[in-house]
């Protein structure tokens, strides 16, 4: 029985890329052709940080502002994540507004009241339909780093508050087992910044920004793992956390769409690499 | 906030269709044409309405939540597809007419967040799209709508159940890229 080991970047693929039709394909082809779809908890914090806290941060506005007009202004301030505007003109969308040339609402009355109390109950239950999702959508779920951040999901309290948090402070309470994962990889981490500093010293391009932070990170944690526990420190090493993950569960063949980290991870940890592509193109 | 107040952030929003991707901006206060009449919309989905008090929208709201809940039943009970599909439109178009009355708020935010959720899964759809087990979970989520408190821990465990039953609540934020809007808000001018 083969099982595919999915990283970060395919679960978010799976949500946001849904109803684009070539991308859809490309992963279920690359799903179907395993038995079993594993993920591990650690890429969940990473989906909650990607995905879910931006949803998180446009609720926010809306709540704040008790507008949906007002919290599509804010959102627009932002211009480096059209994401959070998308998201309003998605509900828009949804809701079928047709509307052909200007209307004029006052914030937080008629219309504009009604779309900010719709597009805020879609959010809350977006994010944890989503938070839901993610454990739903796999068949195993590894958590070797037995990450705290990764078990926090979003709160729904009986004053109507929603709480997405991520409580990154608790993580110097030393709680998890991440140092310990680093100690027991300890020599094929120490191969592994080896290569990664080797190449970067040929001027090889695979040597990314990311590696390179990852790379110096394992180094600095040689001497003293208990580093790891900071979360800042712990998300500079999250692609080699991940598939660490997947050797921890015994398996092979690895799945991403990020070919730029995981293409010296997979040849380093002996993982098969599987990028989604089209069935035609496989 | 008073109302005089609200009248001072007035703010006017245009959002005129295009096929163009999603394109996005905030115009400038002083960009603002005084000429730029309001247009009515084409297919208004929402008419805020006045309550003669506050016991008479919250009826309003409950008559209506039970009403939809008896057409959700009908449309499971009902031997005729069409029936079925009938009963099915009546139940979406009573939930759409809740979220015109101001005070569905005062039924407190997991009342919002369980008409939110039952309006994502059954908006744009049709009766035949669910299997059984899909329209048991709705319906057991439907039940509680016209209660007169509802918990906000029961409604992440509907919510929960419609994941595991596959049933879309996502769509309204995370939906087809086909759709295409061009969206411009600015202050109107006095």
């Amino acid at each position: 029985m083969s099982e595919l080991f999915v990283d970060t970047t395919i679960q978010v693929d799976r949500i946001l890329k849904k109803h684009d039709q070539l991308a859809a394909d490309a992963i279920g082809s690359l799903l179907a052709r395993f038995d079993g779809i594993n993920a591990c908890a650690y890429s969940r914090l990473e989906f909650k940080r990607v995905v879910l806290q931006n949803l998180y941060l446009i609720l926010r506005y809306l709540e704040e502002e008790k507008s949906f007009c007002a919290a599509y202004r804010r959102a627009t301030r932002l211009i480096q994540t059209p994401r959070r505007v998308s998201t309003l003109v998605n509900i828009l969308s949804w809701l079928q507004m047709q509307l052909d040339g200007t209307i004029s609402v006052k914030k937080g009355e008629g219309l504009d009241r009604i779309l900010y109390r719709r597009a805020s109950a879609y959010i809350r239950n977006t994010i944890e339909a989503l938070w839901h999702w993610f454990m739903r959508s796999v068949d195993h779920m590894t958590d070797r780093l037995d990450c705290k951040r990764a078990a926090e999901g979003p709160i729904r309290t009986e004053t109507g508050e929603f709480i997405l948090r991520v409580n990154r402070r608790k993580c110097l309470n030393q709680a998890c087992n991440n140092a310990n994962v680093f100690i027991e990889n300890r020599p094929r981490l120490v191969l592994l910044c080896e290569r990664i500093k080797a190449l970067d010293n040929q001027g090889d391009p695979a040597v990314t920004t990311e590696l390179r932070k990852a790379c110096d990170e394992l180094e600095k944690a040689l001497n003293n793992p208990s580093r790891l526990y900071d979360y800042g420190r712990c998300l500079n090493v999250g692609d080699v956390w991940i598939h660490l993950e997947c050797l921890a569960r015994g398996l092979k063949d690895f799945g991403t769409t990020n070919i730029r980290e995981s293409e010296l991870l997979c040849e380093a940890f002996g993982l098969n690499l599987h990028v989604p592509t089209l069935p035609s193109n496989a | 906030m008073p109302t005089g107040q609200l009248n001072e952030l007035a703010d006017q929003t245009s959002v005129p269709m295009t096929n163009a991707g999603v394109r996005t901006r905030v115009a400038d206060d002083d960009q603002v044409d005084p000429a730029d009449a309001p247009l009515a919309l084409t297919q208004p989905i929402a008419t805020p309405t006045k309550r003669s008090s506050l016991e008479d929208a919250s009826h309003a709201v409950s008559v209506s939540a039970r009403s939809a809940r008896d057409a959700f039943r009908d449309a499971c009970e009902s031997n005729d597809e069409t029936e079925a599909e009938q009963s099915f439109q009546e139940c979406w178009q009573l939930l759409e007419s809740i979220w015109q009355w101001d005070d569905c708020e005062v039924r407190g935010q997991a009342f919002i967040d369980l008409l939110g959720l039952l309006d994502a899964a059954l908006r744009n759809r049709d009766f035949r799209d669910f299997n059984p087990e899909q329209r048991d979970t709705i319906r057991q989520a439907i039940i509680d709508l016209p209660k007169s408190f509802v918990d906000a821990k029961q409604v992440s465990k509907h919510l929960r159940a419609f994941v595991d039953a596959n049933i879309d609540v996502i769509s309204p934020v995370v939906m087809d890229a086909d759709e295409e809007f061009f969206v411009e808000i600015r202050k109107a001018t006095k």
